[in-house]
């Protein structure tokens, strides 16, 4: 048994060792949390005991909620939470196919891309406030409406992000497949495809994390349920502890998604120098 | 029957012209950028011949081997081969690139049978025939292995493996192994050499190392000042091995090639 003199390379970082500076990092922050609440006073901002007290029974019943809402048996977190979480996700995957999808095709026809970019372009542009209006008047108030924002912002970020990819990909690769006798449409198969994977994930990465943005105010105009709708009532009567409440409850459900999606995209571009 | 063709080609009789470069130009930009990169270029390669073009680097060596290749298009002139005019890239120019060009995303034997799955080979029989050539570059125990996991010599060599796989007709090789250590170097020479005494595919070698291409080649085509100002037949015979890197000759043509290259 030679137990040598075995040094850690500081390059590899384990499970235990992300998860020991993911705890100092939550402690840093509940520390700063803390000492500002000292400092400007529990009516401004609740310490995090008191807001940690509520975490557990907040999830079924909040006081204040039952007050503001009308909806019978959404008196919880829960409930909310499930509704926001689902809408991203699908408002997400829709949005993401639709955008890539649009991207490849606007690569693929040169004559579309000139046509239909200057459009796309005016309708990326427009501040989601402004939009959000004209989308309850068209679809009403409601999952549809709410869909229609997210699809919408998610479209033209993947389209943005597929467009920047393509023009990424190293010339090299495409040169060597057109010398291997491969057509138009099988380097864009078996080239462009696999090779702006990584920039994509990428993408979807951040619009999963912007989307709950977006929903949130999606939910704020006439939706009866969803975070959204929670926030907003329990900002209007100053409920800062159940708001921050409902804040960690979004921060862990967009960090397990997160999470689990980097896992997932690692294993897709697992050939990827790293 | 090898021998037979070696004196064939030492003899220097019945050639048949294979590549034909008429009156190539090439000129980058215009007016105050444009950029001669050479003007004017005639020659000929011939069936299974191994001709290599040194020069200085900013030279047009590589552009006129993309030129052959159908990846750039001339300023003027056309390229010729079998009498064909070269317009687009095709399978039967088989190109190995300066840089890595491997398929990052596709396994080592995944790459290897790239050109059989453009073509729609059945999975079974390009697998086998992927194997073999992984064999004759000594990688068949890297098969499962992403290019990332691999040295740069082993990708090279497994870009090796997928050109020859896919059969080309002629074989052009832009500075294959300008990036790899010496003994590295060495060893896919004599694999090259190996290979290309199998079918004497005519071979387009582009290299600035003078021992790399009195090594492997029957002519030397010096490009330099925008043209090909000498040509160098090469009286070595084959097959050839590593004793000729020291032989007196050997060096004496490494000598004046070297007068040819060498800046004023």
């Amino acid at each position: 048994m030679a137990e040598g003199k075995a040094r850690k390379i500081p390059l590899f970082f384990s499970f235990f060792d992300r998860l020991k500076w993911g705890i100092t990092g939550l402690a840093v922050l509940l520390l700063i949390w803390w000492l500002f609440a000292l400092l400007i006073g529990p009516g401004r901002l609740p310490a995090p005991l008191s807001v940690f007290k509520r975490m557990i029974p907040s999830l079924t019943f909040i006081t204040e909620l039952y007050a503001q809402l009308v909806s019978a048996g959404a008196e919880g977190i829960l409930p909310h939470l499930a509704y926001s979480t689902r809408s991203i996700l699908i408002g997400t995957a829709l949005g993401a196919t639709l955008g890539i999808g649009t991207g490849l095709a606007l690569e693929w026809k040169e004559r579309v891309k000139a046509m239909a970019y200057p459009s796309l372009m005016a309708i990326g542009v427009i501040p989601p406030l402004v939009l959000l209006p004209f989308l309850v008047l068209w679809f009403g108030a409601g999952l549809t409406s709410q869909l229609a924002l997210l699809v919408m912002y998610v479209f033209f970020m993947l389209l943005i992000y597929t467009m920047s990819a393509i023009d990424n990909v190293p010339p090299v690769y495409k040169q060597f497949s057109l010398t291997m006798g491969a057509s138009r449409g099988q380097v864009f198969r078996t080239v462009v495809l696999p090779a702006i994977v990584p920039e994509l994930t990428g993408g979807i990465r951040v619009v999963l994390a912007m989307a709950w943005g977006l929903q949130v105010i999606a939910e704020v105009v006439g939706s009866p349920i969803g975070m959204g709708q929670v926030l907003v009532s329990l900002v209007t009567i100053s409920a800062v502890d159940v708001v921050i409440v409902g804040l960690i409850y979004i921060a862990i459900v967009a960090t397990a998604i997160d999470i689990i999606f980097l896992r997932m995209s690692r294993y897709i571009t697992r050939w990827m120098p790293r | 029957m090898q021998s037979d063709e070696q004196k064939e080609s030492v003899l220097g009789e019945e050639k048949t012209v294979k590549i034909r470069l008429e009156n190539i130009s090439k000129i980058f930009g215009v007016a105050k950028t444009k950029l001669v990169v050479f003007q004017d270029i005639n020659a000929e390669i011939f069936k299974q011949e191994f001709v290599s073009v040194i020069g200085p680097s900013g030279g047009g060596k590589s552009t006129l081997l993309f030129i052959m290749a159908g990846l750039l298009p001339t300023t003027e002139g056309r390229v010729l081969i079998d009498g064909k005019e070269v317009t687009e890239p095709g399978r039967d120019r088989g190109l190995v690139f300066q840089q890595d060009s491997i398929f990052p995303w596709r396994s080592v034997i995944e790459n290897v049978e790239y050109g059989l799955e453009l073509r729609s080979v059945s999975q079974k029989e390009r697998r086998e025939v992927a194997m073999n050539y992984l064999k004759l570059v000594n990688l068949e125990k890297f098969a499962n292995f992403w290019p990332k996991e691999l040295s740069g010599g082993m990708k090279k060599r497994v870009a090796l493996a997928m050109v020859w796989a896919n059969q080309p007709d002629v074989l052009l090789m832009d500075e294959p192994f300008g990036s790899l250590d010496y003994p590295t170097k060495v060893d896919l020479q004599n694999k090259l050499l190996e290979m290309w005494g199998r079918d004497k595919k005519t071979t387009v070698f582009v290299t600035h190392d003078i021992e790399e291409a009195v090594f492997l080649s029957d002519r030397i085509f010096v490009l330099t000042d925008g043209n090909i100002r000498h040509t160098l037949k090469v009286p070595f015979g084959r097959p050839r091995t590593d004793d000729l890197r020291t032989d007196k000759e050997f060096q004496e043509i490494r000598r004046q090639l070297w007068g040819y290259t060498a800046r004023g």
